[in-house]
């Protein structure tokens, strides 16, 4: 169960606007070493725009002394890392923080005023919130995958507004699968999303064997439709990373896919890991060299080409193929709107052949 | 062209170097129009909406120094710039601008006697006259007229005769003959175009290798056709090099990876993708060999003298004609020679050497110039080394630099020594100007902001808070530039609030550090480490600063702007004083540490 006589930790990255970064500016924390601020979305920062209030931010954690990263990876990747424990509560401004549900800690999106507060207060009441409990079962079937699921339970977002997503049982999935549901969750109107054991009744079950591919459509999270509806689609850049794929999981299955073969040259495939600490595990297990000599490019660890404001930009008609969770229209180009969040494997095959197949 | 040009005078200062006139991060921009209103943006953001279609530009030495970026000179003739005089130009945007039709004037005197607003009236190939005095100004080159008059280099190669081309470089360049007497230059062009040449001389000589960009490469496939080529003049001597626009990091990046591929497609060139640097590929593909003859539409492409190559930069008009022709007219340099002798103390590297040159001929002190090194401390320098010191030469208006092979670049190459003989750099007589130097009088220095050739020892700015430190660069991001910065952060950690970019040169480099254990060293000191690419020395992203930061990087520029806000400020140095500035969060002599 969530503590809430736990002091919550609270999350400031670069995705504070110039304003709020000037509004949090004297707001000394309650409690500094639950304050993460972490340059993670535009590292190395890509405008001078950004550099100014990176600037900002900087200087709020040196004078206050709060826990500081610049440039080491994902905010909430590095909350995870470092500081979450089970139970543990987590806020922040941004759309994906459930994510850290993933390590069954309870990550909250909230307005910017509240994360203020609570900054400056320390306290936080957890509002009186109904769980629903999905609980999985069995074993995903070849070609599937967390991405299919997520997308399964996004079709009955109704049942579940407002309340919290308690996931259960899925004794077969790997941390990626988790932190991909989690993640993807987060887009369905649902107080948040949490992983965790409960002998709760559950609300819904899913036959993990009988999960269809399906796929999402660029500009939101409304469109899904059956995988086979994509098949074909040909792709010009292709992107391993963000909360949803740049864990160590999914870096382990892109080199083991890229390893002596060559990405197709009408493809940008870019990989970054999700923190310093994915890169150096990277390093020890050799998966560096497979993607280096496959015409990949290894990006340094951060929100990389999912943020796609400094890295992985596109032309306006080019399809881009995703392992990050964020497809909105004039996403990654002034007036594209051709962002297709896909599993790992499915991406892969799109990076080696330039197309976006349907298995 | 007019005989008699008018127009209204806008004055600006010496040095103008062309990150100044087009900033990198609008190099992108799909048409030349979209770039007008950035024209100047760093020194005087009001100016691009000012100029008018007439106006004259009247600058002090060495104006257009920097980058070979042609879109600067192409921007200021599309704005309708009538002609830009002043007391000298550097090379590349000299050339640049003849080939857009822009017609530039030398005059020493009208800069210190003119006021912006002033009308100039220049009488072309006599006088300029202003505020009732006249001023001489030197006659234009047949041959350059021409293609002034035509309108610039792709009117004048669209009428040429495309029937005859072909490649008439020699498969093997390293073999020669040596000619007593003359200049290491003068040797390797003797060699290339088969009879005697001295400084001064405009002579067409046989491009061994093209090597082009992807920030050019719209530019180069669109004057390539304009120019009516339909084939490159030898596909294996075209290479194409993605370093600087992908990883994509702006809007416009992805167009420049389409035209590389169309390159490769329509017109079968060599393209690396994710190889990293141009300059370090060219190593470590060994593509500019000993007594060879370079262009690349990189201004850093002076590096390969380092193999003994005669290497230089070109804009983009003029990289499509040489891939069209495999031929170029070139002026022969006259050379200053730089002597150093000894060892160089510990903690003292190649970028003190060529920033310690730099600081003492200045800017513009080698402009057209060929630089010569030798002497003992070169003779021990490793291949790197070199590299670093005949990159960082142009900064100094170098058009080439040179060194002598030895036998590490003769094993490299799996060349007998014996062939490369004839390579030397020549007697004290033949040059220009000779520097000499002791190598253990060098120390660790920089270059301060706002200029390459402000150079300083470090123990004068030391204790400076410190931002952001960058490491890589084709100047100094190879194997031996990262252990030097990794031997003093090995075990530790950049101090708190340091923002640390380690961006390895080549593939091959990364690939070296990994097996090296460098890049965990990195990774544990806070790093971001990046792919191999141009990276921060770009400045157009990838680790862009705001006003009043600092940044100490192991780079080659530190022009205002280059690296985000005007206001920043930049200071170059080697990896040891990056690192150990890193370290400590302020300006380092590593000598200190311990």
């Amino acid at each position: 169960m969530i503590q809430n006589s736990k002091i919550p930790y609270c999350l400031i990255t670069d995705i504070l606007s110039d304003e709020q970064a000037d509004r949090l500016a004297d707001v000394a924390p309650k409690y500094p070493d639950h304050v993460i601020v972490a340059m993670d979305h535009n590292t190395p920062c890509g405008t001078v725009a950004v550099a100014e209030k990176q600037k900002k931010l900087i200087e709020y954690a040196r004078r206050f002394g709060t826990v500081f990263y610049y440039g080491q990876g994902i905010g909430y990747h590095l909350a995870m890392e470092d500081h979450l424990k089970e139970g543990d509560i987590l806020l922040s401004i941004g759309v994906h923080a459930p994510t850290v549900g993933a390590a069954g800690a309870l990550g909250l999106t909230v307005p910017f005023d509240k994360l203020v507060e609570v900054i400056g207060t320390g306290g936080f009441e957890l509002p009186e919130t109904e769980e629903y409990v999905i609980r999985l079962d069995g074993k995903l079937f070849y070609h599937t995958a967390a991405k299919d699921i997520a997308l399964t339970i996004l079709e009955n977002r109704s049942e579940y507004e407002g309340k919290l997503i308690v996931l259960t049982g899925g004794e077969e999935l790997d941390r990626a699968d988790w932190l991909t549901l989690c993640n993807m969750l987060a887009h369905s109107g649902a107080f948040s999303v949490i992983r965790r054991d409960t002998s709760a009744e559950p609300d819904m079950v899913i036959d993990l064997f009988k999960i269809e591919r399906k796929a999402l459509l660029p500009g939101g999270y409304d469109k899904i439709v059956p995988m086979t509806a994509l098949d074909g689609l040909r792709v010009s850049q292709v992107f391993f990373g963000g909360c949803t794929g740049g864990s160590i999981e999914t870096m382990r299955q892109v080199a083991e896919a890229l390893d002596g073969k060559q990405v197709s040259r009408y493809v940008r495939v870019l990989v970054a890991p999700a923190t310093s600490k994915v890169y150096e595990q990277m390093l020890d297990e050799g998966l560096v060299d497979p993607i280096m000599r496959s015409g990949a490019l290894l990006m340094n660890q951060s929100c990389s080409a999912c943020w796609a404001q400094s890295q992985g930009l596109c032309d306006d008609n080019e399809i881009f193929v995703t392992t990050g969770s964020i497809n909105c229209a004039n996403w990654v180009g002034r007036n594209n709107n051709g962002v297709y969040i896909s599993s790992p494997e499915l991406a892969l095959k799109a990076a080696l052949t330039g197309v976006l197949y349907e298995n | 062209m007019e005989n008699v040009i008018k127009g209204r005078i806008w004055r600006l200062g010496d040095d103008i170097d062309t990150d100044v006139i087009m900033m990198t991060k609008y190099l992108g921009l799909p048409t030349l129009e979209e770039m007008v209103p950035h024209l100047f943006e760093p020194l005087r953001p009001e100016l691009a909406a000012q100029l008018r279609a007439g106006d004259i530009i009247v600058g002090g030495k060495n104006f257009g120094c920097g980058s070979s970026r042609e879109a600067a000179a192409s921007v200021l003739k599309t704005v309708g710039i009538s002609c830009i005089i002043a007391k000298s130009f550097a090379k590349i945007f000299f050339r640049n601008a003849l080939n857009n039709g822009l017609l530039l004037i030398e005059c020493k005197d009208l800069f210190e006697n003119c006021e912006e607003g002033d009308i100039a009236e220049v009488h072309v190939n006599d006088c300029v006259i202003c505020n009732g005095k006249k001023y001489s100004i030197p006659a234009i080159d047949e041959g350059i007229r021409q293609i002034l008059e035509d309108g610039g280099l792709v009117e004048h190669m669209r009428r040429s005769d495309k029937t005859d081309i072909k490649d008439e470089t020699k498969e093997k360049p390293w073999i020669g003959k040596h000619h007593p007497g003359r200049t290491m230059a003068q040797q390797l062009i003797i060699n290339n175009i088969g009879f005697d040449c001295k400084p001064g001389d405009m002579v067409t000589v046989n491009v061994d290798k093209a090597i082009l960009h992807d920030i050019y490469v719209p530019y180069i496939f669109n004057q390539f056709r304009d120019m009516g080529f339909d084939r490159v003049y030898n596909k294996k001597k075209c290479i194409l090099m993605m370093d600087h626009m992908y990883p994509n990091c702006n809007y416009d990046d992805p167009r420049c990876y389409r035209y590389g591929n169309r390159f490769e497609d329509e017109y079968g060139i060599i393209v690396h993708r994710n190889d990293g640097i141009c300059h370090q590929v060219v190593k470590d593909k060994k593509y500019a060999e000993p007594g060879s003859i370079v262009f690349g539409t990189d201004s850093h492409t002076t590096t390969y003298g380092a193999f003994g190559s005669f290497a230089t930069g070109v804009g983009y008009t003029e990289m499509a004609s040489i891939i069209g022709t495999g031929k170029l007219w070139i002026r022969v340099p006259s050379s200053i020679k730089v002597v150093v002798n000894g060892k160089l103390p510990k903690g003292v590297y190649a970028k003190d050497v060529i920033l310690r040159v730099l600081g003492d001929i200045k800017a513009d002190g080698a402009v057209y110039k060929a630089l010569e090194f030798t002497g003992s401390t070169f003779d021990e320098m490793s291949i790197s080394s070199r590299m670093s010191i005949a990159n960082m030469s142009v900064e100094c208006g170098a058009k080439v630099a040179l060194f002598e092979p030895n036998d590490a670049i003769a094993e490299m190459f799996g060349i007998d020594r014996k062939e490369l003989d004839w390579l030397r750099v020549g007697e004290d007589e033949c040059y220009e100007r000779v520097l000499e130097y002791r190598a253990e009088d060098l120390v660790p220095v920089m270059a301060c902001p706002p200029k390459v050739d402000n150079v300083h020892p470090v123990s004068e700015v030391e204790g400076t808070p410190v931002n952001q430190v960058f490491i890589g660069s084709c100047t100094n991001g190879r194997i031996e530039d990262l252990e030097a910065a990794a031997e003093i952060l090995k075990g530790k950690h950049v101090a708190p609030f340091v923002k640390f970019l380690v961006t390895p040169a080549s593939r091959e480099v990364y690939e070296e550090a990994e097996k090296k254990g460098l890049l965990k060293i990195f990774i544990r000191a806070g790093a971001m480490i990046t792919h191999p690419y141009c990276s921060l020395c770009q400045g157009r992203n990838g680790g862009v600063v705001s006003a009043g930061e600092v940044v100490i990087g192991t780079h080659n520029r530190n022009f205002r702007g280059r690296m985000g806000s005007p206001e920043a400020r930049t200071y170059l140095a080697s990896p040891a004083v990056a690192a150990a500035s890193a370290l400590c969060g302020k300006i380092t002599d590593p000598r200190t540490l311990e």
